[in-house]
């Protein structure tokens, strides 16, 4: 067995060890559900260690027949970019398991979902099979519905069917596009989809429909609805994962299948180099469009979790903005943001949960003065905060700022306006953090409100330090990334025109095409 | 750990033409900012156990050695041949992708090294200072550990070799400045001050990030300087080739982040509000150092600056402008740090102006005196607060120079360098300024600049008459004014020796040690002088005394005859334009209509719209395909011979038309 | 005898089980009109494999015979089934799949 299958297989031998455990021994399944999720990100570091980050392409293939008849294979491969990816959710699944580690009611399910979940993702971020990928891609969506559905809040019901109603929808549409791949090629092989050329018309229509697909679960503006909903209602783990993992499976898929299947329909689609319809950029527009409507909507709502909800909706338009830019920096940085989303986003989370425990309320006028009854979760609160909005020296301008330096090399008015997002992501963090945390300690709660636990520090210093770390080192992350968008860009017919260095634009239009180091 | 140096810009432009390892303090110079980081560290984390006095010794130690190391650094630099005084020494990447490549590196000319004095020097008297005035608070360590967390920006910020360095240590200043302006963060007005201090400085923030932008597309580089000769400050004139236009817009640019940190119109009405702070931290921050970022970011970009004159004199109107607006508005203040806050706001002016009109090295100077003579006020200020148990209210004084000498000899210092009366620091400096802005053709901006300085010298005579001179209008009984302890008072009088004779010692001449200290080291702006001026130097001069004299003896004639009664409580300067001034123009009031109120609703607004037009289309298609299934359920009878009828009429139908199809 | 007659009879059965499974109902008989049914069908496979000369449909009718025994096996336990539960065998007394 390859050390890709090992990783993704760990998860499911855990969740099947575990529902062999008595539901009463909580103690027993919690420490099981870690241990399975601790293996998983050791094996998915064996994964990095053994990863060449000096080429392009894809490493570490593992291919097994599984329907012959329809050349469906068990194909799993890693590049770059799911590299990245898959060590986000390894390193965030044992958080969340921790993080939750007090959860009583119905534990045994509670994280055997979380191990199914984690299995569903790294399916989908490993396969190399479209078959494989849609069916991962399903599965993915049941353990998140339950988890939704089981352990949310109130209006748990409705937003656990809103959100598995919106995946489900562009799930059919990715099928319908699968299946017609498949009847082209004759082949759910992901390489022979890449190859295989199709005609221009026929691209615009495969692309509209994966980009429903992936933009439900991005979410792109105006089908980010699901969103805040989902957040809001699931349990602090599911928000994690969600935000942390499931919301960059949306721009994965674009990288993945989007550009190198379909890349005149990208250009077409991000750029608008086509005729009519296609004439306008929409890809950026909307990209845009969501940066700042997500602030600014983010900035009235009253409920702390719900506002960190549409946050994720600005800060993934900054992902989607990146990798449409279809420029090495911007497209790279994309990526890097996605881990830098998946980082302070989830923390966030974590931190919001904290607070939930300990009042069970989110709402931002319930609490006040909270900065001296409890100095370490305020601390904690905003340091993360200001990774979220961009503080350079931090994570998120490292991911941030190539975005919006690549974009404006392709599109000024994209790169301009959304550096605005910057401004309403202070604005609204801010405010709220003074809100919940400056001003006079007022009312028996927030008096009461006991500072953070051990445990609970103990779950957020990983975080905090990958934040910092990756804020004034980012390079080694950008070196996995960098090789893997370069081919993909290359795949879409773009690569060369902006890996242009210094000599190369220096005196010349800055959109001169010029050769590749 | 790569490093080399770069030859100045005097020395024609080929830059690089040597490389040299940076030995000694200059290849150590990073530490000038790590350590203050490390004391920052230490203090976060483990301040509470060191409590007081040790926490605040911890961070005066960091604070002290990273003086002493930019104290080395200068004196090496000043060791080297004039055109040798240029090291880059990188230290690990930072960020590259695709063609952007950015390192961490540290930029050590003499620019630097002035700013490295200014800041760890002023930074070490306050850290000093602070030792004192925050004896007893609750929060001492956290307070020094965010002095340090502080320091460690700024000096990013200076030592940084790109403008994506110097922005990470801008954004990192912006940060500091916020924790310590909100340090007494249960009061709600603190907290909003210092997040209102933040979000403008944002604004300002989004221009800077599109200069870089813009300058990545011109140069396809952030850093200044390169070996290979292609930094944006290194012959920015032949990427350009006369492209005025980018030129323009890259400056402007880069003006609207440098307006928003130097608190210049229209960005300034965050630095009376940060006020709020501890009054040591109004003296390093919101005097001394990091509101002069913009300046300092104008004289190093000031090859581009000086590649279209538009963007130079947008500048100059600007700095002058806010130089008029704030001195204005000081003469109608009450609180002893506004009174300040609008000087210095007012002062910053005067260096926009100086660095607009081409005189990079004379606006330098001038934020040092500055540094030295409106540290020393605000830090008298807090002496008096500390004195008065945090009174503010001028109007509340009075008498005070035989309570506290030192705070009163001092600040008299201090008054008569901000006036610009010679030979104290101020007035070289303000005099510099002016003779290079009339020099090089700007006889508006000269103009509008004596008037300033008339009122500069008249609200600074009020200040200083209304708080120590006179009668005692204060409530003896319930304070008991006493000169601070010596951890106050030293810096205090550092400050005042430097106040006094800083100026003459520098640049006695215009074109004295400093001018020459600098000049190879900033923009040339010698061709915008023009020949044949109406007014030679002597002439300059003495219109630069008159206007101090005039303000001073102004004030002194209005104020001097009043004080001597403790009942003088209103301002005898009344009016509508006293109103105005002391409402300060209305600007709050109208940025608060603009952007609180219209921003609110637009706000309030798109939520609206996503929770009832957004998500009601899609709740909207939910409820469509209930009502539809309310009708198409009552096919379901539940009879079993329903269906079967059903199933019949299917079959017929079927088979007839099989039949017909047959036929 | 003339081969139309074994496709009358199979009609008439059919017509029979058709009518007896509308109008009746007892559970029992409806299910026995069912039984006639499907041996009418099984009758005109037969009858027509005859007719062509074809064993497929004595093979279908195999199956049928197979189904329908399978069939009776389920059925009679739900008919059970309900029996003990509601204590009746009118069809038309469980109702829950209504709309």
């Amino acid at each position: 067995m390859g050390i890709l299958t090992l990783v993704l297989v760990l998860p499911l031998v855990g969740a099947v060890a575990i529902t062999l455990l008595d539901p009463q021994d909580t103690r027993s399944i919690r420490v099981g559900a870690l241990v399975a999720s601790l293996a998983t990100f050791v094996a998915s570091l064996v994964v990095l260690a053994r990863f060449d980050t000096t080429v392009g392409g894809f490493q570490l293939q593992e291919q097994m027949a599984w329907i012959p008849t329809v050349d469906a294979s068990y194909h799993v491969g890693v590049d770059g970019i799911s590299l990245v990816l898959l060590l986000l959710t390894t390193f965030l699944t044992p958080i969340v398991l921790i993080g939750d580690w007090d959860r009583a009611d119905r534990v045994k399910g509670y994280v055997t979902s979380f191990l199914v979940l984690e299995a569903a993702v790294i399916g989908v971020f490993l396969s190399m099979d479209l078959l494989l990928f849609y069916v991962w891609w399903e599965v993915m969506l049941v353990p998140m519905y339950l988890i939704i559905g089981i352990w949310g809040g109130d209006n748990r019901r409705y937003a656990a069917v809103k959100f598995f109603l919106y995946t489900l929808l562009g799930g059919l549409l990715m099928l319908v596009a699968v299946l017609y791949v498949f009847s082209q090629t004759g082949s759910f092989s992901y390489q022979a989809a890449v190859e295989h050329g199709f005609g221009v018309t026929e691209q615009l229509w495969l692309f509209g429909a994966l980009l429903v697909a992936f933009a439900v679960k991005v979410p792109i503006f105006p089908v980010h609805t699901w969103l805040p909903d989902a957040h809001t209602e699931a349990p602090t783990g599911g928000s994690v994962i969600l935000a942390g993992v499931l919301l960059k499976m949306g721009a994965f898929g674009f990288l993945r299948y989007s550009l190198p299947i379909m890349p005149d329909a990208t250009q077409q689609y991000a750029l608008g180099t086509g005729e009519g319809f296609f004439s306008v950029p929409w890809l950026l527009i909307l990209a845009v469009v969501g940066i700042l409507y997500g602030a600014v909507v983010a900035l009235v709502q009253k409920d702390i979790k719900r506002l960190v909800a549409y946050s994720s909706v600005s800060h993934m338009g900054f992902v989607v903005l990146g990798v449409f830019a279809l420029n090495v920096t911007a497209t790279s940085a994309g990526v890097v943001q996605m881990i830098n989303h998946g980082l302070s986003t989830g923390a966030l989370f974590l931190l919001v949960g904290f607070i939930y425990e300990r009042r069970h309320t989110r709402q931002i006028a319930a609490f006040g003065g909270l900065a001296k009854q409890t100095p370490i979760y305020a601390g904690l609160f905003l340091v993360v905060a200001l990774s979220s909005l961009a503080l350079p020296g931090l994570n998120g301008f490292t991911g941030e700022f190539p975005i919006l330096l690549g974009t404006f090399q392709v599109a000024r008015w994209a790169g301009v306006l959304g550096a605005f997002g910057a401004v309403l992501a202070a604005l609204y963090l801010l405010w709220a953090y003074q809100r919940m945390f400056h001003g006079p300690l007022e009312g028996a709660d927030n008096e009461n409100t006991s500072d953070l636990r051990w445990r609970e520090i103990g779950v957020m210093v990983p975080l905090v330090v990958a934040i910092v770390a990756i804020g004034i080192y980012p390079k080694p992350l950008y070196d996995i990334v960098e090789p893997a968008v370069q081919t993909v860009l290359e795949q879409v017919g773009v690569g060369q025109v902006e890996a242009a260095d210094a000599d190369g634009i220096r005196g010349t239009s800055p959109t001169t095409v010029t050769s590749q180091e | 750990m790569n490093s080399l140096l770069l030859a100045a810009e005097g020395g024609g432009h080929q830059a690089a033409t040597s490389v040299l390892e940076a030995t000694g303090a200059v290849g150590a110079a990073w530490l000038i900012a790590a350590l203050p980081l490390l004391g920052f560290a230490i203090l976060i984390l483990a301040g509470r156990r060191f409590g007081e006095p040790a926490a605040g010794w911890i961070a005066n130690l960091f604070s002290w050695a990273a003086f002493a190391l930019s104290v080395a650094v200068l004196l090496q630099l000043i060791g080297q041949p004039a055109a040798e005084r240029r090291y880059v020494v990188d230290l690990f990447e930072f960020i590259a992708v695709g063609g952007l490549d950015v390192s961490w590196a540290i930029l050590v000319d003499p620019l630097t090294a002035t700013m490295l004095l200014v800041v760890t020097g002023v930074g070490s008297l306050v850290h000093l200072y602070s030792l004192g005035y925050m004896h007893g608070d609750q929060g001492f360590a956290r307070y020094f550990a965010y002095l340090n967390l502080f320091l460690f920006s700024m000096l990013v910020l200076v030592l940084g070799s790109s403008l994506l360095t110097l922005f990470v240590g801008w954004e990192l200043v912006g940060l500091s400045s916020y924790l310590l302006i909100g340090f007494w963060f249960e009061q709600r007005e603190y907290a909003t001050a210092a997040k209102k201090a933040f979000i403008t400085n944002r604004v300002g923030d989004v221009s800077f990030m599109v200069g870089m932008f813009l300058v990545f597309a011109t140069f396809g580089t952030l850093d200044f300087f390169t070996t290979d000769g292609h930094g944006i400050l290194q012959d920015p004139g032949s990427v350009l080739e006369g492209d005025g236009a980018t030129a323009l817009a890259i400056g402007l640019l880069l003006l609207g982040g440098a307006v928003a940190k130097s608190a210049q119109i229209p960005l300034y009405v965050w630095l009376p509000d940060a006020m709020a702070g501890p009054t040591p931290v109004s003296a390093l921050i919101h005097a001394a150092t990091m509101v002069t970022a913009g300046v300092y970011l104008i004289a190093r970009t000031g090859s581009i600056y000086v590649l279209s004159l538009d963007a130079m004199t947008v500048v100059a109107w600007i700095g002058a402008a806010t130089a008029v607006v704030a001195a204005l508005i000081a003469i109608r203040q009450d609180d002893i740090k506004k009174i300040l806050a609008y000087s210095t706001v007012s002062q910053l002016g005067y260096m926009f102006v100086g660095v607009g009109v081409g005189a990079f090295s004379e606006g330098m100077f001038h934020l040092v005196t500055h540094a030295f003579f409106k540290g020393l006020l605000f830090l008298a200020a807090g002496s008096v607060m500390h004195a008065l148990a945090n009174a503010t209210d001028v109007w509340r004084m009075g008498g005070l120079r035989h309570h506290m000498p030192v705070t009163y000899a001092t600040s008299a210092v201090a008054w008569l360098a901000i006036s610009g009366v010679p030979p104290f620091a101020g007035f070289f400096s303000k005099d510099q300024i002016l003779t290079t802005a009339y020099e090089h053709g700007f006889t508006a901006i000269w103009i509008v600049g004596v008037l300033v300085a008339v009122l500069t010298a008249f609200y600074m005579s009020r200040w200083f008459f209304l708080v120590f001179l006179g009668e005692e209008r204060f409530d003896p009984k319930t304070v008991e004014p006493h000169e601070s302890p010596a951890t106050m008072t030293v810096p205090l009088l550092v400050l005042g020796v430097l106040s006094a004779t800083g100026g003459a010692a520098l640049n006695f001449t215009h074109h004295g040690q400093f001018f020459l200290w600098l000049e190879p080291y900033v923009a040339d702006a010698s061709f915008l002088e023009v020949e044949g001026l109406a007014l030679g130097e002597p002439a300059l001069i003495g219109i630069s005394v008159a206007a101090a004299a005039v303000g001073i003896v102004a004030a002194a004639a209005l104020y001097l005859p009043r004080i001597r009664y403790a009942d003088f409580q209103r301002d005898p300067i009344r009016g509508p334009l006293a109103e105005l001034m002391e409402r300060k123009f209305f600007v709050d009031e109208l940025y608060g209509a603009i952007f609180v109120k219209a921003g609110g609703a637009l706000s309030s607004g798109l939520a609206w719209f996503d929770r009832r037009v957004i998500d009601g289309a899609v709740n909207g298609a939910g409820v469509a395909t209930t009502v539809a299934a309310s009708y198409v359920r009552r096919l379901q009878t539940g009879y079993l011979r329903s269906y079967v009828a059903g199933v019949v009429v299917g079959a017929v139908a079927l088979m007839a038309a099989f039949l017909v199809q047959v036929r | 005898m003339p081969i139309g007659y074994y496709y009358a009879v199979a009609a008439i059965l059919f017509c029979t089980g058709l009518t007896g499974v509308m109008l009746r109902r007892n559970a029992i008989v409806l299910f026995m009109c069912v039984e006639l049914m499907l041996n009418s069908v099984n009758l005109t496979l037969v009858t027509a494999a005859r007719q062509w000369g074809n064993a497929d449909g004595h093979v279908f009718a195999f199956f049928v015979i197979v189904v329908a025994a399978a069939e009776v096996v389920v059925g009679l336990a739900l008919i059970v089934n309900i029996f003990f539960r509601r204590g009746t065998l009118d069809v038309d007394a469980p109702t829950l799949l209504r709309g």
